[in-house]
């Protein structure tokens, strides 16, 4: 099956380390993770981004684990303002010094996205596995005073979900201009926390009144989004705008993604960087082409009126929960598999609190 | 759309900019200019193009105005501007330059 990529990528997500020093249950990196040994060299990463740019990619994504960790941030940033990309440091803001921030500006960062896990230290904790909100109140607040925009970036789940107004309100205080609110999405190594993390509707439900109600307050002063969880939407999202639509991933040992969850996918072999151009990846790989267009699909996807809309959902989500990447996405209430989800929901609206065990992501 | 910015003043002296962090590009394969912000890239059309190559942090929403008005002869410029112009704003796209702020 040959299918022309309709377009080129517009952006890439650089993994450059699966090193992290937290532990988050949500983490959305994969169940494996790439070991120190295995990480790229820097001559790698200044070939991708010179490939990038040869196929018209505009931004970049610095991400990780934490990408502070990786030795040459700053040479991969420098080599992506030389070739005009536009790049975003994804940090959890451990290992953020002033000295840090001060030559990643100055050899071209454009904008860094820092995460919380909570507006408390104490919840913050449980998420995280130890205490370094202090550390990251102190990075964030260094960013802030920089000549550079800082996004804040909070993941969402049952744990956190009700302090909605409280994380805006700190947001607010810190005079931070941009606020991602982020559902947690079941893909990666949240998969396994599943049960702890899936919020009940009614949680969902005030959450989403306090957001619309603080945004429609505060908009002449933070730009605010909030990225809706797949589960409790029932009907999927267009995922990644289609599989292998506008972005690329290059993980920490060079294997190419068509989006951070897709190494999920064990029925599909994803090519290496050390192999193949980024270029023949993206037009000719078996694995980027397996669900462009929409022969690949099954019903009820395949005569469903929203096949070119919604693309069947994600493809991971379909291969985690039914063991068939082709399938409709379970989220959708259209799905034969729906009730996989619908079962998870109920339990997380049942008054009773999850007994299964949190798992910390061990690095 | 514009919901809150109320707060903003706005008059036609203002001085319009790029909020810091968002740039546009050529993008020679595309044949088209982009908007390029923290995670997330506008894919833009030719008027939006128009307007945004003029927002340079020295230009007036007047003057703006006048070099569009002096391409085209377009009764609806005006308001088609105006509009525009908030849901820009309101997108964190654009601001106002501060200094610029006459009342």
């Amino acid at each position: 099956m040959t299918v022309i990529a309709k377009q080129r990528p517009f952006t890439i997500t650089m993994e450059l380390t699966h090193r992290c020093p937290l532990q988050c249950l949500y983490c959305s990196n994969p169940m494996e993770l790439i070991s120190k040994e295995n990480e790229l060299s820097l001559d790698h990463w200044i070939s991708i981004v010179d490939q990038a740019a040869d196929l018209s990619i505009v931004q970049a994504n610095l991400t990780g684990g934490e990408p502070l960790a990786y030795p040459r941030l700053t040479s991969v940033v420098a080599q992506l303002k030389k070739r005009d990309i536009y790049s975003n440091l994804i940090t959890s803001g451990i290992g953020l010094t002033e000295k840090v921030l001060e030559e990643l500006v100055s050899c071209g960062l454009e904008s860094i996205q820092i995460s919380l896990q909570s507006a408390n230290a104490s919840t913050a904790e449980l998420i995280a596995g130890w205490n370094a909100q202090a550390q990251k109140m102190s990075s964030l607040n260094l960013a802030l005073r920089q000549k550079i925009p800082v996004s804040l970036n909070v993941v969402l789940h049952k744990y956190n979900i009700d302090e909605v107004g409280e994380i805006i309100d700190l947001a607010a205080e810190l005079n931070v201009k941009r606020l991602e609110l982020a559902n947690t999405q079941f893909y990666g190594f949240a998969l396994a926390n599943r049960e702890n993390l899936l919020p009940s509707e009614k949680q969902m439900e005030n959450a989403v009144a306090v957001y619309d109600l603080k945004k429609k307050q505060l908009a002449a002063k933070i730009q605010m989004s909030w990225i809706i969880g797949d589960y409790l939407e029932r009907s999927p999202k267009p995922c990644m705008g289609g599989w292998a639509n506008q972005h690329i991933v290059v993980s920490a040992d060079g294997t190419a993604y068509p989006c951070l969850a897709a190494g999920a996918i064990k029925t599909l072999s994803f090519p290496s960087t050390k192999e193949k151009s980024l270029q023949w990846i993206w037009e000719e790989s078996p694995a980027f082409n397996a669900f462009r267009g929409t022969d690949w699909m099954l019903e009820p996807c395949r005569s469903c009126e929203f096949r070119e809309k919604d693309f069947g959902g994600c493809r991971c989500q379909a291969f985690l929960l039914t063991g068939d990447a082709a399938q409709a996405d379970p989220v959708c209430k259209l799905s034969p598999h729906h009730q996989l989800v619908e079962e998870k929901i109920k339990k997380a609206n049942a008054p009773l609190a999850s007994t299964k065990e949190l798992i910390y992501r061990l690095n | 759309m514009t919901d809150g910015l109320e707060n903003i003043n706005i008059v036609k002296e203002s001085v319009l900019q790029f909020t810091p962090g968002v740039r546009l590009k050529d993008d020679e394969e595309r044949q088209c200019k982009l908007l390029l912000m923290p995670e997330c890239i506008v894919k833009l059309n030719r008027s939006a193009s128009e307007v945004l190559e003029l927002v340079d942090g020295q230009r007036t929403i007047e003057m703006i105005y006048s070099e569009l008005a002096a391409r085209y002869e377009d009764d609806t410029l005006h308001r088609d501007l105006a509009e525009f112009i908030m849901d820009a704003l309101s997108r964190g796209w654009i601001e106002v330059k501060s200094e610029s702020i006459q009342t």
